[in-house]
């Protein structure tokens, strides 16, 4: 029981130095492949030429005339 | 824009506010998944379009509710304008119309997101600042965006011969130092436009002597609720004429705008009223002919007489001395500067029959005249 004790308040400690691990407040975020790859300007621009090969790249009518 | 620049988003952006929510939360895909063209599988670009609640209303419970009923978010009075052009339409041509508008005039409306975070969809997006929320948006990749092709150039001096507007060249103001927050996000009742927006602007806000009916300058005494401070203090605007819209062979949007110039038009004002009670207002020139969205539904503005093509400006090219308020002379008697019945083409007489200044009202010449010639 008095090792029990112990325990217990050894938790309430650790969680008052280090706080409750599973809250996010304070703390980044773990990191998705979102932020992975949008952080990351070499793989963006890999990853551009890529989508550039499936959708090709954006276009305006040439039949526009005059000042819009 | 390179296409990397876009959608770089910078890690300071992750240790700001907005930066602690997780993207699926706001943009939904699937962030477990490497494969960029399954992870993007249903992604919200703009989550701020066509429902700003649920992704801004959390924190700005109050903005997010208003703003969907702004002009900027609505577009409502180029809408307006084309169901006054139209009348009474059946099923068929109403849907046509819808299909023009949303191909072309819903193209400029403004989200919360393409003010704050992204360039707007018309200049096909890009952040801002790498993903980091602006509460004051940069004029010159937000506003210039959809205004450039007439407001941002009087507004700078871009115009061939003309100053920039006084506010921004003289006193470093910004688009948003007179369109401010309370107006931008400020809904508008189904009729409003930006000239009966109780938010808007006002000269009068910041040069209050200038209305007052004892104000030290005679003019402004002389012309109190005559005419707009406009139609003395504004220079020339671009005025665009004969805009016809379609799509090409492919299905992309075009437009065709055959004519534009910089010009000054005084005409009458329809329509006095307390707030707006002036006899003269300057004048600008959509670009709107009979067919301007024939492609879509020949004849469709049938009733193109109904509404005016020559409407109030909204000039953002103030200068304090202009060429028409040097002297008396240089604006009484000055036929050109008055819009007259050979302004207009002969399919738009009928519809601006309230807006031209016959020769009677052309305000007489002054024999006391001593200001400068021109």
């Amino acid at each position: 029981m008095k090792h029990a004790g112990y325990l217990r308040g050894a938790f309430v400690i650790a969680l008052g130095v280090f706080g409750l691990p599973c809250l996010p407040a304070g703390q980044p975020l773990p990191a998705s492949t979102c932020v992975q790859c949008h952080t990351d300007v070499k793989k963006l621009i890999r990853l551009g030429w890529e989508v550039e090969k499936v959708r090709g790249k954006p276009e305006v009518s040439a039949e526009n005339e005059g000042e819009g | 824009m390179e296409p990397y620049e876009k959608i770089y988003v910078a890690k300071a952006f992750l240790d700001s506010d907005h930066g602690q929510i997780a993207c699926v939360d706001c943009h939904g895909g699937n962030p477990q998944d490497p494969n960029w063209q399954t992870a993007h599988r249903g992604l919200i670009k703009d989550p701020t379009f066509p429902d700003p609640e649920g992704a801004c209303g959390e924190c700005h419970p109050d903005i997010s509710a208003a703003a969907p009923a702004s002009l900027h978010y609505t577009i409502a009075p180029i809408g307006n304008a084309i169901a006054r052009r139209m009348g009474p339409a059946d099923q068929k041509v109403q849907a046509a119309m819808e299909t023009a508008r949303e191909r072309h005039c819903s193209q400029c409306h403004a989200s919360c997101g393409q003010c704050h975070v992204s360039r707007p969809n018309y200049v096909n997006g890009g952040f801002l600042a790498q993903h980091q929320f602006r509460k004051t948006p940069p004029m010159e990749t937000t506003c210039a965006s959809c205004h450039g092709g007439r407001i941002f150039g009087e507004f700078t001096g871009l115009n061939k011969d003309l100053a920039a507007d006084t506010h921004f060249a003289d006193e470093d103001m910004t688009c948003m130092d007179c369109h401010q927050a309370g107006q931008m996000h400020a809904p508008a009742g189904e009729d409003a436009t930006r000239h009966t927006s109780a938010t808007r602007p006002r000269c009068e806000a910041c040069h209050p002597e200038a209305a007052a009916e004892d104000a030290p300058i005679p003019s402004h005494r002389i012309h109190r609720g005559k005419t707009a401070c406009q139609v003395c203090h504004a220079q020339p605007i671009k005025q665009c004429y004969s805009c016809h819209v379609g799509a090409d062979a492919k299905g992309m949007a075009y437009f065709k705008c055959q004519k534009t110039e910089l010009d000054f038009k005084i005409g009458r004002n329809p329509h006095p009223t307390p707030e707006r009670p002036y006899t003269f207002t300057v004048k600008h020139h959509p670009p709107v002919v009979p067919g301007t969205f024939d492609f879509y539904s020949p004849g469709a503005l049938k009733e193109f007489a109904q509404y005016p093509t020559w409407t109030d400006a909204a000039p953002h090219s103030i200068r304090r001395i202009t060429p028409q308020n040097k002297s008396c002379n240089n604006c009484h008697g000055r036929r050109a500067l008055f819009l007259g019945i050979r302004d207009l083409d002969e399919r738009e007489v009928a519809a601006n029959a309230d807006v031209v200044v016959p020769d009677e009202m052309i305000p007489p010449i002054q024999a006391n005249d001593t200001g400068p010639p021109d």
